[in-house]
């Protein structure tokens, strides 16, 4: 050893110096980062790139936070399960074990940074034979994001719908997705190298080639719609954009697919269109008329033939205008009112809208308003039916119904009416057939009546002398008198009685009466007062008539009586309004009177106020008649409460001229005007 | 003695009146229809005939008209229980001389039996008279 040289030994240094040296520089320079540690753990060494790598600027900064490193780092997997420092990839290396691409995440704690390093490194001997861990780090933070977004758009791509295929500059398949695979039922390993051609229906043969021209050219081509073959040789309908891939020096090296199965979107398209067609002819065939308006401005969009000829316009005039502006619906501010409330409750109705067409015409439109989403926007339909002819028809059934009831009530109130009238008849025909029954009895008695009287007349003769026999007898023939004058009156009431005038004393003719009836007045509980005048000049009436209306008047005031009262016959002459001469007979009852709504209808015949069965309602009509007949009057002036007063006025002469005055005023002769007025 | 014959089918009332003008001295003969009337009549000369109007075989005024035609100066007098004027007329007009209503007494009834017989014996008929008094005695 001592042959060696100092020259060669400091030769030696310096050599070993120089490499020194260029292994430090090769360390600082090293892209990876460098950790030497001896096996204790203690740290001998970082190279630079190793102390950028974990954020430190310099070695003093390593210095000062070293003792702290576990503090300030935190390591996990890359999953994300937090390492032990045990597991560290250094204290690893320190227990003997041969790291090689370890890969660790690297977080400081507290702070965004964040960091995937690959890890490597074992122990070895250093020059002194000494051993060392050594530990090599690599940032791969930026490739691993780049591989994770590799990864993601290859998930992207492949859990698309669509078909998306990659194409070399020859056209064979070097990449398919799941969507390919849906569509054209090629897995990813028959497809991969096949070319496009196989997809390709002879009939679009044509269109393709044009297509590869284009492709080769670099240009971007979509087909909206083609067709294409799939495995089993079904075709189908996609839509297809082809982008062509250029590398990195922008060399055309192939392209992209994207197709999309459009079968479905075709058919409801196609769907669609029909559905379209449809309404669109729903829409111009409809019989009521239609608006379409948009909706914020009410502007008119669309109209239907049938309104446009309803109201007149041409569809160009009412298109774009604002409802109001055509002015079918008169007054602008109630529409624009109206149109307010339908943008607020989405629905207005109208059932009888008055509307002008444009030559002025009259409508009358039942409006159904809605407003609907379309598409993006809303848009109100309004729609307008004619009702015009429907209100006509109703208005003249309505008018025809009121007739048909008017109709109606008076047929019920005729029904009624003949109710009553047939009733009255009945009562009447029952009063005439009593009649006939009265006479046939008054007959019957007049015979025994005649046998007995003749019989007591002829017994009378043989007591005279006897005194008191005499005057049984007197009264037996008194009584049969009075019997035989009882069926005399019956007789001339109820028989058929003829117009004959004679002359007669009204004073007797109203006794007469009253007579007939005193009795039952009496029941009655009234008081006849005669107030008959001393001097009264004979006139000329029918008898049976005049006292066929006194009976009637006076049983009306007695039934206008029914708890009693007073009954004042008075009779006195008197001179009609025009200056006729003659009689006026009152009778003046105390009776309920007649109120005006009853006396208003006393004169009909068959009006009867008096209780079924009881009253014909034809006392008052025959009576006027038949004082008519006589060119007299019969009036009635009553007040409800206090009674009424019935005035018949007779004039002294009745169309016959003949002995007016009888010169001896014996019955005979007025008998005899009475037959000479029958026999002329 | 003057001859009547009385007619009614009233029976009762045929015999009183009978009876009674028998008692006042005429040849009275009563018949109880009009059919057995006309066959007396036939057989036998009347100077006065008093007959009811209504009855149920032959009317009065039937009878009347048939007995003129056998004797025409026979005098008639009607009674009737259903007073009338066109009865009244009517008989008048058939030729019958006097009306008496139903009930009656002799006293009323006797002097129209005299004037009848007193106008056969004068030939004269007084109609008028008779109408008039028989519509007067209905309301007496």
């Amino acid at each position: 050893m001592n042959s060696v040289s100092r020259k060669d030994l400091e030769e030696q240094l310096h050599v070993l110096q120089e490499s020194e040296q260029r292994l430090r520089i090769v360390l600082e320079n090293l892209n990876d980062g460098l950790v030497i540690a001896d096996t204790n753990g203690q740290l001998l060494h970082w190279n630079k790139p190793a102390l950028e790598m974990h954020g430190f600027s310099n070695s003093e900064e390593w210095l000062l936070m070293l003792p702290e490193f576990a503090q300030i780092f935190e390591l996990s997997e890359i999953d994300g399960a937090v390492l032990d420092i045990g597991k560290w990839p250094l204290p690893r290396v320190i227990g003997g074990e041969r790291l090689k691409n370890v890969e660790v995440r690297l977080r400081r704690i507290d702070s965004d940074w964040s960091r995937i390093f690959k890890y490597g490194g074992s122990i070895v001997n250093d020059a002194a034979g000494k051993p060392v861990a050594f530990l090599t780090i690599t940032d791969i933070t930026e490739r691993k994001r780049a591989e994770e977004e590799l990864e993601l758009l290859a998930s992207i791509v492949n859990s698309s719908e669509d078909a998306i295929i990659g194409e070399d500059i020859d056209g064979k398949v070097i990449s398919w997705n799941l969507g390919a695979t849906r569509l054209y039922g090629y897995s990813p390993e028959e497809a991969l190298g096949q070319s496009f051609w196989r997809r390709i229906p002879p009939e679009r043969v044509d269109e393709t080639t044009a297509m590869l021209e284009k492709r080769r050219l670099g240009e971007r081509i979509h087909l909206r719609d083609t067709e294409r073959l799939t495995k089993e040789g079904r075709l189908v309908h996609v839509s297809v954009t082809i982008s062509p891939i250029r590398n990195s020096s922008g060399l055309l090296v192939g392209s992209s697919t994207i197709a999309r199965d459009i079968t479905e979107q075709n058919r409801i398209e196609d769907a669609h269109q029909r559905s379209e067609v449809q309404y669109r002819r729903l829409f111009e065939a409809a019989k009521d008329g239609i608006l379409i308006l948009d909706e914020p401005a009410g502007r008119i969009i669309d109209v239907n033939p049938f309104l446009v000829e309803l109201l007149g316009y041409t569809k160009e005039e009412l298109c774009g205008k604002e409802l109001w502006e055509i002015g079918v619906f008169g007054d602008a501010a109630a529409s624009k009112a109206a149109f307010a409330q339908l943008k607020e409750h989405g629905y207005i109705r109208y059932e009888n809208l008055p509307l002008e067409t444009r030559d002025g015409r009259q409508k009358q439109v039942e409006f159904v308003s809605n407003s609907y989403l379309a598409g993006e926007g809303c848009v109100i339909q309004c729609n307008i039916r004619d009702i015009t002819e429907r209100k006509l028809a109703e208005e003249s059934m309505k008018q025809a119904n009121v007739r048909l009831e008017r109709t109606l009530a008076e047929l019920k109130a005729k029904t009624v009416d003949l109710t009553a009238m047939t009733q009255q008849l009945w009562q009447t025909s029952k009063l005439a057939t009593m009649g006939e029954l009265t006479a046939s009895i008054a007959h019957e008695l007049n015979n025994p009546l005649a046998i007995i009287s003749l019989r007591i007349e002829s017994l009378a003769g043989g007591v005279v002398g006897d005194a008191k026999k005499s005057h049984a007898f007197e009264v037996i023939a008194q009584e049969l008198d009075r019997m035989g004058k009882l069926i005399a009156n019956l007789l001339q009431f109820s028989r058929q009685t003829y117009h004959e005038i004679t002359i007669l004393d009204v004073r007797e003719e109203v006794e007469n009466s009253l007579e007939l009836i005193e009795h039952y007045l009496r029941a009655q509980n009234i008081e006849v007062v005669r107030e008959f005048a001393a001097d009264l000049p004979d006139i000329q009436a029918d008898r049976q008539h005049l006292r066929q209306v006194f009976l009637n008047l006076v049983t009306n005031a007695s039934d206008a009586m029914p708890k009693g009262g007073r009954l004042i016959a008075r009779i006195h002459a008197a001179e009609s309004e025009a200056g006729v001469k003659g009689v006026s007979i009152d009778l003046i009852d105390s009776g309920a009177g007649i109120t005006p709504e009853v006396l208003a209808r006393i004169w009909e015949p068959f009006f009867t106020t008096k209780l079924e069965g009881k009253g014909t309602g034809l006392g008052l009509a025959i009576s006027r008649r038949a004082i008519e007949a006589h060119h007299g009057t019969l009036s009635i002036v009553s007040s409800p409460g206090k009674g009424t007063t019935v005035t018949i006025f007779l004039p002294l002469t009745n169309g016959w001229k003949g002995l007016v005055e009888s010169e001896d005023g014996s019955a005979l002769k007025r008998a005899v005007a009475g037959v000479a007025q029958k026999s002329n | 003695m003057a001859k009547i014959l009385i007619v009614d089918d009233e029976l009762e009332l045929k015999d009183v009146l009978v009876e009674n003008l028998s008692a006042q001295s005429y040849e009275a003969r009563g018949c109880g229809s009009g059919s057995e009337a006309l066959e007396v009549l036939r057989a036998e000369r009347f100077d006065l005939l008093i007959t009811d109007l209504m009855m149920s075989e032959m009317s009065g005024l039937v009878l009347i008209k048939a007995a003129l035609e056998i004797d025409p100066r026979l005098v008639t007098i009607i009674m009737t229980g259903q007073s009338s004027i066109q009865s009244v007329e009517e008989a008048v007009s058939l030729g019958a001389f006097e009306y008496v209503p139903k009930p009656f007494t002799m006293r009323t009834m006797m002097p129209v039996v005299t004037r009848a017989l007193d106008s056969r014996n004068s030939g004269k008929r007084v109609a008028d008279r008779a109408a008039a008094d028989s519509t007067d005695s209905l309301t007496p």
